[in-house]
């Protein structure tokens, strides 16, 4: 799949998961990488930058080993943007799918 | 790639951000690194699949030319300053090492072709010998054929080694120009 257009995708991706939970960035990039295939370095640049837009905030939790775990919850200006996002998406498969099963031939 | 060397692969090319906003991203993977250890993947499994960091980097970049702080920073004497005695180290210094290690390779690359040919040599010429008036070293056919296939796979070897030395020196060089990079950006003035 093309790089930029998977970008894209992405950022629909990173805001659905969120809407449901909020996740630990390993957490969310296991969710997003078991149904797509992408590479996982991707996803972090991508929540630096939602995050200065104000799509989600984080905050810590102390974990069992180790130091606290970043933790991101998604905010009501990134619900918006998600609800956008992905009726925009819905729009653009359903007219992909009309144009690859499309009867060109009854003209 | 394990653990160290792809944060600090990672942490290099992120030459273009401040100190602050490079620890905060290493946390972050390093938090990574953890997580996936805890469910019992390798340091090398967790940074195949993020990717190679370079590219990695490149995307904090594209992030940061939106929000642009970095541009409109003025260059100013000091960093002309700067500039001016990094041109100077380079050409006067730097440079000539750096074309003696290319001409060093050059040279390691002509002796593996030179004992490759060698090795041919001495195959082809153990078969000629009889045909020409040539003196005989005293070898047995058998010994210099053998003689060749050596000589051929020592030079394959160096060729090999030889290869790799290439890719640290271009590493390094990639290394150094984003050293230099860094120095000059780092006195720009805000």
């Amino acid at each position: 799949m093309n790089i930029q257009f998977k970008k894209g995708v992405l950022e629909l991706c990173v805001l659905s998961v969120l809407s449901k939970k909020n996740c630990y960035g390993y957490e969310l990039v296991e969710e997003i990488s078991k149904n797509i295939d992408i590479s996982e370095g991707t996803i972090y640049p991508l929540l630096r930058r939602l995050k200065e837009e104000g799509y989600f905030t984080t905050y810590l939790v102390e974990s069992q080993e180790g130091p606290p775990r970043k933790y991101y919850k998604i905010t009501t200006e990134g619900l918006e943007i998600k609800k956008q996002l992905e009726i925009e998406w819905k729009g653009f498969i359903k007219g992909v799918n009309n144009i690859i099963e499309e009867d060109l031939v009854n003209e | 790639m394990n653990k160290e060397n792809f944060l600090r692969q990672l942490y290099n090319a992120l030459y273009f951000l401040n100190e602050n906003e490079r620890r905060d991203i290493m946390l972050d993977y390093e938090e990574h690194f953890r997580a996936g250890l805890d469910n019992g993947k390798t340091e090398e499994q967790i940074s195949k699949e993020l990717g190679d960091p370079i590219e990695i980097a490149k995307s904090y970049k594209t992030t940061k030319d939106t929000s642009d702080t970095k541009s409109n920073k003025t260059f100013g004497a000091k960093a002309i300053i700067i500039t001016i005695l990094l041109i100077f180290l380079n050409v006067s210094f730097i440079l000539g090492i750096y074309l003696a290690a290319w001409g060093v390779l050059a040279g390691l690359f002509a002796g593996s072709v030179a004992v490759f040919v060698g090795g041919i040599a001495s195959i082809l010429g153990s078969a000629v010998l009889p045909f020409i008036n040539l003196p005989n070293l005293g070898l047995p056919f058998a010994a210099t054929v053998f003689l060749g296939i050596g000589l051929m796979s020592l030079s394959v070897l160096w060729f090999i080694g030889n290869c790799f030395l290439v890719k640290y020196l271009i590493l390094g060089t990639k290394a150094y120009i984003n050293w230099n990079i860094e120095i000059v950006n780092s006195c720009k003035e805000a």
